[in-house]
């Protein structure tokens, strides 16, 4: 009989857990060339894509209802209107879905977008949170503050900076035309990208160290700091791999930077 | 003088040929001229003479053949001579008017050949220009593109690029006003090749307070050292001091100013 109510229970739980789940989703007129800009702050964002044509963002979180005193009032948080029902303002136009944050609470979402679609994000405040998104071949650019990224199964190329959040990214393979650029103050980047990846190097550090696996130009031996990975030497190291191709440039004034072989 | 008629008729006299008259109009003038018998006399010896020859002359047979022999062996030899002169002779002949030929046409041919190679090579040269003009414009246009990737690929491009009023200027204008603080670095960076000229100098000192991005402050800092802007000493004193910055930029900022002085 216990083992039945408490079965009862976790099946009650699991299904106010799916009710609280909203969702929101809206097609692309244009199907040539998918962006995707996002002016966010105080939220958790997790990217993911996915075949089709179609923008999805689900989030568990239920906005509070606005107090009795708002009554007739709309919200004038960002400037944004929520026309979605989950606290985002959600535009498209020419196959450019823009995404603003239209209210203050903090809020966690997931977007499902076009695999292929370029993903441009800028942060708004000083929160600092985590911006997750994998399976994306488009370009991402992310200018952020105190947020930090985590990128995984990503072509890019990747256009960043961040004041004090980190980069990390996993290359599944590297777009070989257009540069890859990251920048950070105070957080580090840690970059995993395939052996075989044919790249010019540019890598400084003004206060921070930078280590790698790959064979460049201009390195020192292991000092057994870093895991395995050799120190190279301090400021500026510029040197190609595997014979040399696209240009990555990694740079960071007090954070570590790693470059690691996938 | 005896003429050849004279002689035909001692010749005659002596075969018995002359008519009755003739021999004795004849005989009448050698019993008065000396001469004419002194030339009978020795017609009349060689006739003996040639009758005595005639008598020892070997078989004609053999004589025949031999000469026949004797011809062909000479006409062998002359054939071979005459044959091979001439031929070699001719073939030289042949063979410097045929090198002459060449050479002639060689000549032509390498007029023709250069004339038109600097015909092509003026031509290439035009479509080079036009390529590189073209070209650049593209790479100017890409600046203003959406893709900050493509933005950095275009600075990139830039960077190795001879100093150009134009292009410094466009470098200028990324630094300033690019949307990504990424590519407004990569902009400073590159205009740091540029040194020599006093736009750039200038461009980056004017910049240089503008900035809000700690990471653009420091690559235009470092730019300013690079080229050796002395210029720069008091707004580099300035930032040192400023309080609301950033440690780091006040460090770099200071240290800086000591490898300008």
């Amino acid at each position: 009989m216990k083992q039945i109510l408490l079965m009862i229970g976790i099946f009650v739980a699991s299904m106010q857990g799916t009710f609280a789940q909203k969702t929101f989703s809206k097609a692309f007129s244009s199907s040539a060339k998918q962006k995707i800009i996002l002016k966010v702050g105080k939220c958790d964002f997790e990217i993911a894509g996915s075949t089709g044509n179609e923008l999805k963002v689900t989030t568990d979180k239920e906005l509070p209802p606005p107090p009795e005193r708002a009554k007739g009032l709309k919200p004038m948080y960002n400037n944004a209107t929520d026309n979605t029902g989950i606290g985002l303002d959600i535009q498209e136009a020419g196959g450019v879905m823009t995404i603003r944050k239209a209210t203050s609470q903090k809020m966690a979402y997931k977007l499902t977008v076009p695999a292929g679609a370029d993903i441009t994000i800028k942060e708004d405040g000083w929160d600092g949170k985590i911006i997750k998104i994998k399976d994306i071949s488009g370009e991402i650019e992310v200018e952020l503050t105190n947020s930090s990224i985590e990128l995984e199964n990503v072509t890019g190329p990747v256009v960043g900076n961040t004041l004090n959040g980190n980069f990390d990214i996993k290359f599944t393979k590297m777009n070989t035309q257009k540069p890859t650029d990251i920048s950070t103050i105070n957080g580090h980047i840690d970059i995993s990208m395939p052996v075989d990846t044919k790249a010019n190097l540019d890598i400084t550090t003004m206060n921070g160290e930078s280590f790698t696996d790959f064979d460049i130009k201009e390195e020192q031996e292991d000092n057994g700091r870093s895991n395995g990975l050799k120190e190279l030497s301090g400021g500026d190291v510029t040197g190609t791999i595997n014979g040399g191709g696209v240009a990555i440039s990694l740079n960071s004034i007090n954070g570590n930077i790693y470059l690691r072989k996938k | 003088m005896i003429n050849d008629k004279i002689a035909q008729q001692l010749i005659d006299y002596l075969d018995g040929n002359l008519s009755e008259n003739a021999t004795k109009a004849l005989e009448t003038q050698l019993a008065t001229d000396a001469d004419l018998r002194k030339m009978l006399d020795e017609m009349r010896e060689l006739q003996a003479n040639m009758t005595h020859l005639t008598l020892e002359q070997p078989d004609s047979k053999e004589m025949t053949a031999r000469l026949q022999d004797f011809i062909q062996t000479e006409k062998k030899n002359i054939s071979s001579e005459v044959a091979l002169q001439p031929n070699t002779r001719m073939r030289i002949k042949e063979w410097l008017l045929a090198a002459a030929s060449v050479v002639l046409l060689l000549g032509f041919g390498f007029g023709w050949l250069w004339k038109n190679n600097r015909q092509q090579a003026v031509q290439i040269e035009l479509l080079q220009d036009e390529m590189r003009i073209t070209q650049r414009m593209m790479v100017l246009a890409t600046l203003d593109k959406p893709s900050a990737s493509e933005r950095i690929r275009a600075v990139n491009v830039l960077q190795k690029e001879q100093a150009d009023p134009e292009i410094i200027n466009a470098l200028v204008q990324t630094m300033n006003f690019d949307d990504m603080t990424n590519v407004r670095m990569k902009a400073t960076q590159a205009l740091a090749k540029f040194g020599n000229d006093p736009a750039v100098k200038t461009a980056l000192i004017h910049s240089l307070p503008q900035q809000e991005s700690p990471e653009v402050q420091i690559a235009i800092i470092e730019a300013l050292v690079e080229i050796g802007v002395k210029d720069a000493v008091p707004i580099l004193r300035e930032f040192s001091l400023d309080q609301g910055r950033q440690d780091f930029v006040r460090q770099k900022a200071a240290s800086s100013i000591q490898k300008l002085i």
